[in-house]
């Protein structure tokens, strides 16, 4: 313990002197579950990764935050001295409400799907438009199904998850009319039985093209594809998975969260301390080169990416009700 | 809505495959009810099955090692709870909440240490289905029964095994007297604690299992939340089954009938929020349970401890 | 009794709470050890953080609030025999009510809002709690399976609430929208963010203590929770005592729901209660049934709480580790009972 007592002191006697001049800002990033999920959490830490190596800003983590949690870990971050506090997922917008006015000194980034209004002049908001980038895997679906049937599983019923399934639902309308759209929310993001559970049922009821909008419980519907007897074809989304089950994959709405991140910290260190970023295809999302699937059609959506990335091509964003065209 | 969506073959395969966990475990705590023993901390004591399984099979390769880890950790999780209620007769539900909450803990811990930090989530092989011979072929029937992987035909043997045991052997009527009274049964020299234990190392083997098919059969992962409440309901489904191991075992179908069948109508009915489907089964093991209820006759003995020094 | 013996039993009842204390330290040591981190520097933030700080003790305040009141709970079902596993869904059940309740008057005055919203927390736990308790109380159904389906059932509720109609569309996740100012609990202590919870807690913990102990109900839960046959025998209304005990019980719980909403999140949101149910049999267990005790348990619940979550992320400690010490620390304790007890 007396060692221990020395080091300290030690420690402070080094550290002590650099404290004089202008301290290097230092960021912090909360996150909800484990980085070692290669799914939501882990874009998360490369993101904080890429924003330390690019800006040379110090940064700290802290995984596994629950809501309940979130403000105390966050006041501790503050009280240590983090100048910058980013908060990776939009549960934490309360806190984020709540602690801004009260550190106005430090600069928060928080996320969202959607510009938040009236929000305190030092907060960053990322808005996380992901329906865009389903439309073209909506599109794959429509190109890519033989039994003319497309299935969607989501977990929890959310906005953007809504969103998402109304431009496939636009998406299959346009590109391929006469297809059938099977949509489930299993009501929880990361259970990979119910997952397994909703596909089956879909593949029994011959949907053959699965677009995937679940985090954990993707595994579940890779099972129930492996097991079927037909051919089904998967997408996934933030991460490409396509190693988990190579011949059923097809393509990946990968995120990459460096991107807005990056921009963001960028602009606070020129003192630009609000703001709005748009995370959309181009911006932060983009689409692996589509396998298993004709060239054709490989080409044909990677056109229709290229047209979304430059908003060329028009997509509705509705995140209240489920519009099914047929 | 047409009634060929409540019998389509394929709900009904699933419907079997999903019943497996909830077969054993129940099979597995009927067994410890009948000596006297009442274990609260089933749910948990899956979890740890699920977990155990997963991690000994993901660190050695074996599926066969993975489900003699789950086998053994029931074991021992059972040891335990009878050790509690038999040589220290504290009050069964108390202890078995506990273990529930210890099990729960340890399953994340052991996969947090196993695991470690690792760049993509670890999953192990499923057992994959395996048709049997000449049954295999017969029209509707073959495909729902016998086109299942191997852990359906052992759940089937189990409850066999169970019932033959407990109402055919010297074994199991000392079992029951155990549980039915342990007094008179004392008298006559049936070792009422030692039974209690036997049963509760048997009985805690199989919930082990029932956790083990979980990773095994449907995901090839473990999560936290992977057993879903199916301990609760195996719990359900023994006072359901009125304690016969064919009983629970018809209930477990019913059970996972109802489970597949929500994700069916989720695809059918719009109107209906998700969240109210998913409340579906739920709600149903309520209902059974209290219409299962009238005329269930539990083993006296039931959740009370033996004291051989007190008066009666 | 000799003033000897009478402090040597007093001792005696001490000793296994200390025992246990330091057990659960033992047992964390043991765990950040094993995953590769410095036990004595884990055990020394551990302190610092839940209560060597303003607020760390603001935070530990907090946590205190629903894990009491959910002690309480268990503890008034205990009394009567019954064991209430649904506390988390009550919880649950209450803040939705509390945040209705919010939603309905968000044009009223303060003074009038705020309780109405606390005592919807009340109602919304105590109709969750109702149904086991009728169950129960007239057809003597098992409460330990019922609760439990309950709890699955609010959880969908909650789901459903905060991703449909009252959602907050800009947030992107399963959160409500606020509730307005007006039915927002007071700081105790605004620079620890300790809200004014604690002491409606407190003033549960008092109210339980004088309900079993004061009045005719509590004599006829504690009669039909000792001894059933013989309440009977005296003509003491088994069933409906207990029925009532699960609808108070449940209330109790609704309380800490609407009190976490009100004071806290200022929201429904999904991870309301982070297993807080099971925490709360723990708790009720370890303080013998008795709502005086159950204060510094909960507190010690609380404080290991906050401060273990400094260890998860210094050392990686699951969030569910923390559940192993408490469960340890109950089972040894009922270990070292049991031994007293001698051989059966």
């Amino acid at each position: 313990m007396r060692r221990l007592l020395w080091l300290l002191l030690a420690v402070l006697v080094v550290a002590g002197p650099s404290g004089a001049g202008p301290a290097r800002p230092r960021m912090a990033m909360i996150l909800p579950g484990v980085i070692q999920d290669a799914d939501f959490n882990a874009v998360g830490y490369q993101a904080l990764k890429e924003v330390q190596s690019t800006t040379g800003v110090q940064t700290g983590h802290s995984e596994q935050v629950a809501v309940a949690d979130a403000e105390r870990v966050a006041r501790e971050y503050l009280g240590a001295g983090y100048s910058i506090v980013a908060f990776h997922g939009g549960q934490y917008l309360t806190i984020v409400q709540k602690l801004a006015p009260l550190f106005p000194d430090a600069t928060f980034i928080m996320e969202s799907s959607g510009q938040i209004p009236n929000l305190p002049g030092n907060v960053w908001n990322i808005g996380r438009k992901f329906y865009e980038g389903f439309y073209v895997l909506g599109v794959l679906g429509a190109l890519a199904t033989r039994s003319n049937k497309i299935g969607y599983i989501a977990g929890i019923r959310l906005p953007d998850f809504v969103a998402s399934l109304n431009a496939v639902f636009q998406a299959v309308g346009k590109y391929n009319p006469r297809a059938e759209v099977l949509y489930t929310f299993v009501g929880d993001q990361n259970d990979p039985v119910k997952a397994r559970q909703a596909a089956e049922s879909q593949i029994a009821a011959g949907v053959d093209f699965i677009v995937i909008s679940v985090n954990l419980g993707t595994v579940g519907v890779i099972e129930a594809a492996r097991a079927a007897r037909r051919p089904v074809l998967l997408t996934t989304f933030y991460t490409d998975k396509s190693s988990y089950a190579p011949q059923h994959f097809t393509t990946s709405l990968v995120s990459n969260f460096g991107k807005p991140y990056v921009e963001v910290v960028r602009q606070i260190l020129a003192g630009r301390r609000s703001g709005y970023y748009e995370m959309r295809p181009g911006a932060g999302f983009g689409l692996t080169p589509p396998r298993n699937v004709p060239p054709e059609v490989s080409r044909r959506v990677q056109e229709v990416w290229r047209a979304v990335v430059l908003r060329q091509e028009r997509i509705e964003e509705v995140t209240d009700r489920i519009v099914e065209r047929r | 809505m047409s009634w060929e969506l409540f019998l389509d073959p394929s709900l009904l395969r699933l419907a079997v495959a999903m019943s497996v966990p909830l077969v054993l475990a129940s099979a597995g705590e009927l067994l410890m009810e009948r000596s006297g023993l009442l274990n609260v901390a089933i749910e948990g004591m899956v979890t740890l099955g699920a977990a155990a399984a997963f991690l000994a099979s993901f660190a050695a390769g074996s599926t066969g090692l993975g489900l003699l880890a789950a086998a053994l950790s029931g074991v021992v999780v059972a040891a335990v709870f009878a050790h509690y209620a038999v040589a220290w007769r504290q009050e069964q539900v108390t202890v078995g909440l506990t273990l529930y909450v210890l099990c729960l803990g340890l399953s994340s811990l052991l996969y947090r240490v196993v695991v470690g930090v690792r760049l993509t989530p670890p999953r192990v092989e499923t057992l994959q289905p395996v048709v049997l011979p000449v049954v295999g072929r017969l029209p509707v029937v073959g495909e729902v029964l016998f086109h299942q992987h191997a852990l359906v035909y052992l759940s089937a043997a189990v409850v066999a095994v169970v019932h033959l045991v407990l109402f055919r052997t010297s074994l199991g009527l000392r079992l029951r007297a155990a549980g039915e009274n342990p007094v008179a049964a004392d008298t006559v020299g049936v070792d009422v604690f030692r039974l209690r234990r036997a049963s509760a190392a048997a009985g805690g083997a199989l919930v082990g299992l029932a956790g083990a098919s979980l990773p095994f059969t449907l995901t090839g992962t473990f999560t936290e939340g992977i057993a879903g409440g199916r301990g609760w309901i195996a719990l359900m489904l023994v006072i359901f089954g009125r304690w016969t191991p064919v009983g629970a075992a018809a209930g477990a179908l019913l059970f996972a009938y109802v489970e597949a069948l929500q994700f069916k109508l989720a695809m059918v009915s719009r109107a209906v929020p998700p969240q109210f489907l998913q409340m579906l089964p739920y709600a149903f093991a309520v209902t059974v349970l209290v219409r299962a209820y009238r005329g269930a006759r539990a083993p006296e003995a039931l959740g009370k401890p033996y004291h051989r020094e007190a008066r009666a | 009794m000799t003033t000897e013996a009478a402090a040597r039993g007093r001792w005696q009842v001490v000793w296994p709470y200390a025992g246990a204390l330091a057990i659960a330290l033992a047992l964390l040591a043991a765990l950040v050890a094993m995953l590769g981190g410095d036990a004595a520097q884990a055990l020394a933030g551990l302190v610092r953080s839940s209560l060597g700080s303003g607020a760390g003790l603001g935070q530990t305040f907090n946590k205190t609030t629903p894990l009491l009141l959910g002690s309480l709970a268990v503890i008034l079902g205990l009394r009567g025999g019954v064991f209430n596993i649904g506390v988390d869904g009550q919880i649950y059940a209450g803040a939705v009510a509390a945040t209705g309740a919010a939603f309905l008057l968000s044009t009223g005055p303060k003074g009038a809002v705020l309780p109405v919203v606390l005592l919807a927390g009340l109602a919304g736990g105590a109709v969750w709690g109702s149904l086991p308790g009728v169950l129960r109380a007239r057809l003597g159904v098992s409460e330990i399976f019922v609760t439990v389906m309950l709890n699955f059932v609010a959880v969908f509720l909650v789901e459903y609430l905060s991703t449909g109609p009252w959602n907050d569309p800009t947030a992107g996740e399963a959160i409500t929208r606020a509730i307005p100012p007006q039915a927002t609990l007071p700081y105790l202590w605004p620079r620890a963010g300790a809200h004014a919870g604690i002491l409606l807690a407190l003033a549960a913990a008092a109210g339980v203590w004088w309900l079993l102990f004061r009045t005719v109900f509590g004599y006829e839960l504690r009669a039909a929770g000792d001894n059933p046959s013989a309440a009977l025998l005296g003509g003491v209304p088994v069933r409906r005592a207990v029925g009532l005990a699960l609808v108070a019980s449940g209330a109790l719980a609704g309380l800490a729901g609407a009190v976490e909403v009100s004071g806290f999140h200022y929201r429904l949101i999904l991870g309301l209660s982070p297993g807080y149910g099971m925490m709360a049999i723990l708790i009720a267990v370890l303080s013998r049934r008795h709502p005086v005790l159950a204060v510094p348990a909960a507190m010690g619940f609380a404080a290991l709480l906050v401060g273990t979550d400094s260890l998860q992320r210094s050392v990686g400690l699951p969030a569910s580790a923390v559940f192993v010490v408490q469960a340890v620390v109950l089972l040894v304790l009922l270990a070292t009972e049991g031994v007293r007890r001698g051989a059966p």
